[in-house]
């Protein structure tokens, strides 16, 4: 499997979990469907392109990384409907630094992504349209490895059994700085769409883990990349 | 490879401000928007949203007609424009969206056009030094002559960071212009030329009644790409005298030099230092300007 590996950085990032509506929740790192949304956004396809690209090329794909903080950012707007103004709280995380893998047997679909993210047709953004992500580095790698410390990433299932598990192991662990996030999520890996830029739905969950602060596992390894001095897990997309 | 974009990291120098309101947390104080980093440190930015205002209403004042807003198509909808870019500046450089429904109520019918100017937040460099502005006022009295209200103010002072990145081959072109075509050579440089004039005397207009604050330009480094990426991103930053790190910039330069077509440093002398290979403000916009021309006039 060919791997393209991709180093961002974003001033801003916000990754919506659309479980809240006028809070606006972020996931801590970007779910499946909005790294298929940033590919897309390189090679300049809509979002129906987007996920058809990945379908076609079976991708496996990582993401890993964290920001150096956060805020609830206020928004306020008028509906001019005489009933005054209305306001949304939005999470963003600042000054992020992440990193992506997208794999694939087709080697010309990969190389096709990594020439897409040196030169994206539209600029890229992480989460709100102003999020403007910065491309750092890309590179092409067909060294997959399997590793045994994950952190700050995603992680295809319930990783939770299997950190608590290491006690037995003599490990030690945290899971997570805010005790009162959930970690494991069912994400939309799939949307139904109308039509290329029309209304979707959700086709297809999966269930996935954020991994917050490093757990080394003593009786697991995870498939996964190297980019730089840190391990990004791959999962099916 | 083709040109495509400009993207420009500045620094700004706010004096003494309260730039942009954030969430209420305690009645009589008024807040500014603050990130947290991990180690505690607040520092206080300008939303993205805010810094978009400040643009538009300086294109206003400039001169430019922008489009007229009106209530959503939607019950609970947000305000929107007349979704006009061939007519109007904003509506073409800022985007748009109205969810509005289709035939028979049809969802999913929204008519988009995706902004090719994107506006990062304008970050402090520095941290909230947990300063208050003391104020009174009688706004509460019904009767002359009661005891005053007091209220507090959060104020901040420091260097601020922004960054624009404007897709040159995307303005007074594409979605939104399917009926039209695309506008002119022409009227498409004036448009970008006209945002680079209202970028380089931006001013927000939130609580500047009471603490005028300047958030325009005072170093920038810009460049001229083939490749769609903010390159300075992160990268525009201070010394501990208070300098621009311009060796840093140098270095992303070297980088990234096979995707920029031309690049300039400038900064206002009053406030940063010249170093060698920094040009005046004057000069830094002069040569945006020229690119933009060279641009339009080969595309």
């Amino acid at each position: 499997m060919l791997c393209c590996t991709i180093e961002l950085k974003s001033v801003t990032a916000s990754f919506r979990n659309p479980e809240f509506q006028n809070f606006h929740k972020s996931f801590p790192l970007p779910p499946p469907t909005a790294l298929i949304g940033l590919a897309g956004a390189a090679l300049g396809y809509s979002p129906r392109q987007a996920q058809d690209f990945f379908d076609t090329n079976g991708f496996r794909a990582g993401v890993s990384g964290k920001g150096e903080g956060m805020t609830r950012d206020l928004w306020k707007y008028d509906r001019l409907t005489g009933t005054g103004s209305s306001i949304i709280l939005r999470e963003l995380y600042v000054n992020t630094h992440y990193r992506l893998v997208f794999g694939s047997e087709n080697h010309a679909a990969v190389e096709q992504l990594r020439q897409a993210f040196d030169r994206p047709f539209y600029a890229l953004t992480l989460g709100q349209s102003d999020s403007l992500a910065k491309v750092m580095q890309t590179t092409l790698t067909d060294a997959v490895t399997d590793g045994r410390t994950l952190e700050n990433t995603l992680v295809e299932g319930d990783i939770v059994p299997a950190i608590l598990e290491q006690v037995l192991y003599g490990g030690t662990f945290a899971l997570s700085l805010s005790t009162s996030d959930p970690i494991a999520y069912q994400l939309p890996t799939r949307f139904q769409y109308k039509s290329d830029y029309g209304m979707r739905t959700v086709a297809k969950r999966k269930l996935f883990s954020f991994v917050g602060p490093k757990v080394t596992f003593q009786n697991q390894t995870f498939p996964g990349v190297q980019v730089g001095d840190v391990f990004v897990p791959l999962f099916a997309l | 490879m083709k040109t495509n974009s400009l993207t420009i990291t500045y620094l700004s120098k706010v004096s003494f401000a309260s730039l942009n309101g954030g969430d209420k947390e305690v009645d009589n104080i008024v807040t500014i928007k603050k990130v947290t980093l991990d180690n505690g440190d607040q520092l206080p930015y300008l939303s993205s949203q805010a810094v978009r205002r400040a643009l538009r209403d300086k294109l206003e004042e400039l001169g430019w007609a922008v489009s007229p807003v009106a209530k959503a198509s939607e019950d609970k909808g947000a305000a929107k424009t007349s979704l006009d870019p061939a007519q109007y500046i904003d509506d073409d450089l800022f985007g748009f969206m109205d969810a509005a429904k289709g035939k028979d109520a049809e969802k999913g019918k929204a008519t988009v056009r995706t902004s090719p100017v994107r506006v990062e937040a304008l970050l402090a460099l520095t941290k909230y030094q947990e300063d208050l502005d003391f104020g009174t006022n009688y706004m509460a009295k019904k009767v002359e002559g009661g005891q005053p209200n007091i209220f507090e103010t959060e104020i901040h002072s420091g260097i601020y960071r922004g960054t624009i990145l404007i897709e040159l081959d995307r303005v007074g072109a594409g979605e939104g212009f399917e009926k039209t075509g695309k506008l002119s050579a022409d009227e498409r440089a004036k448009r970008v030329q006209g945002l680079i004039d209202a970028f380089q005397t931006m001013w927000s207009s939130g609580r500047q009644s009471r603490f005028l604050a300047d958030i325009s330009p005072k170093f920038m480094a810009a460049a001229c790409m083939n490749s769609k990426n903010p390159i300075f991103l992160e990268a525009v930053r201070t010394d501990r005298n208070g300098q621009v790190d311009v060796a840093a910039l140098q270095t992303v330069l070297s980088d990234y030099d096979q995707f920029i077509t031309s690049s300039v440093l400038a900064t206002q002398e009053g406030v940063f230092g010249k170093a060698e290979g920094v040009v005046s403000l004057k000069d830094g916009f002069s040569a945006i300007k020229q690119w933009i021309r060279d641009y339009y006039a080969a595309n």
